[in-house]
């Protein structure tokens, strides 16, 4: 019980040292938005740009 | 009586007809001897460029180019609005100014000289000269009264049959050679290196190009920690779709934009937003021959930074 209730504790202070930093969370936000409007609009335009014409 | 008639000679070449389409629409074999010359290497983001980075400005601008014969033109500008100076704070400083520019173009088949002289003395210089068929030479120069903050640059561009070199030659030892070759008809691939002598730092760079009649997909690495990728739907002769992605790992510095760019018999329209919450647009119209309006805005809600601009375009 003892070793469990500890790994937990591991498990928890990784995801804090990963996802909660804030310097590095900016960063992760920034680069998942520009990859996420980078890749969108590629596949938008294949799909869709057809649409767009005149 | 029943009489056989024979198959007539227009039946029976219609059976090898469709026999012959079926070959047409198979892939042609590539004749890897004779490839297209590349597009050069410093333009492997062109298409790109020229929907997503339009000119945009702020304030008034007034352009005014006179030809005195078919070789000669001369340019007057004026611009008055606000100059960004860079700060290190998040806050953009303006200063409003104005100033005139005059120009002088010469544009022949062979040699092109450009010419600008600014009112606060500066002079901009450009020139193109086709020493062979091959072999053109380019330079420009950026001189001014500051010490030190004048530059000058020569390029040496060779054009193979299928692939371009450049070596480039600057002030401040500043060394660089690109070369980009055509590895099928519609990939190319490419190199870069330079040697800037006075920083002593030195660089080497990839890129790679795929086009085809509907889409233009480039890519760019280079050792100064910059990734650019760019992606061009060329929906149709009027319009096109682009999505750029540029990302420096150095300076941890992202961004991705995606616009349009509409080029119709009266007007020219580019319209782009970015990852950055930053929207912007041209606009520029054709109200008679030789009279452009121009219209631009770039509005970026996070800075509060609200830019918009007119002009008016005489001349060619």
């Amino acid at each position: 019980m003892a070793n469990r209730l500890i790994s937990v504790e591991d498990i928890k202070a990784f995801w804090h040292s990963q996802f909660h930093d804030p310097e590095k969370w900016d960063l992760n936000m920034k680069l998942f938005r520009a990859v996420g409007l980078f890749a969108g609009s590629i596949v938008l335009m294949r799909q869709y740009g057809d649409m767009m014409a005149i | 009586m029943a009489i056989l008639i024979p198959p007539t000679p227009a039946t029976a070449t219609t059976a090898p007809a469709a026999g012959s389409n079926s070959a047409a629409t198979a892939p042609q074999k590539v004749d890897y001897l004779n490839l297209p010359c590349p597009i050069p290497y410093e333009e492997i983001h062109r298409e790109a460029l020229m929907s997503l980075k339009p000119e945009l400005f702020e304030g008034m601008r007034f352009d005014f180019t006179k030809g005195l014969n078919q070789k000669f033109s001369l340019s007057h500008s004026v611009m008055m609005g606000p100059t960004e100076i860079p700060s290190q704070s998040s806050e953009t400083i303006k200063i409003p100014t104005a100033h005139y520019e005059f120009g002088a173009n010469f544009i022949d088949p062979k040699l092109m000289l450009f010419g600008r002289v600014m009112t606060d003395g500066r002079l901009n210089a450009r020139l193109k000269c086709d020493l062979t068929d091959n072999l053109t030479l380019k330079g420009n120069a950026q001189l001014t009264s500051e010490p030190h903050m004048s530059h000058g640059m020569f390029n040496f561009d060779y054009k193979g049959s299928d692939y371009r070199s450049q070596f480039q030659l600057g002030n401040g030892a500043l060394f660089g050679a690109s070369y980009i070759q055509s590895v099928t008809p519609n990939l190319s691939l490419g190199g870069e290196v330079f040697w800037a002598g006075q920083h002593r730092k030195s660089g080497i760079g990839y890129a790679a190009r795929y086009n085809t009649d509907k889409m233009v997909a480039t890519g760019q690495v280079a050792s100064t920690g910059m990734v650019a990728l760019s992606y061009v739907q060329k929906i149709s002769e009027k319009v096109s779709l682009a999505s750029d992605f540029m990302y420096n790992y150095m300076s941890r510095d992202v961004t991705a934009s995606f616009g349009y760019d509409y080029i119709l018999r009266q007007c020219r329209l580019r319209g782009k937003i970015d990852s950055n919450g930053v929207v912007a647009a041209l606009l520029e119209e054709r109200f008679n021959m030789g009279l452009n309006f121009i219209l631009s805005a770039e509005i970026d809600h996070r800075k509060k930074d609200y830019k918009f601009g007119f002009g008016l375009t005489v001349g060619e």
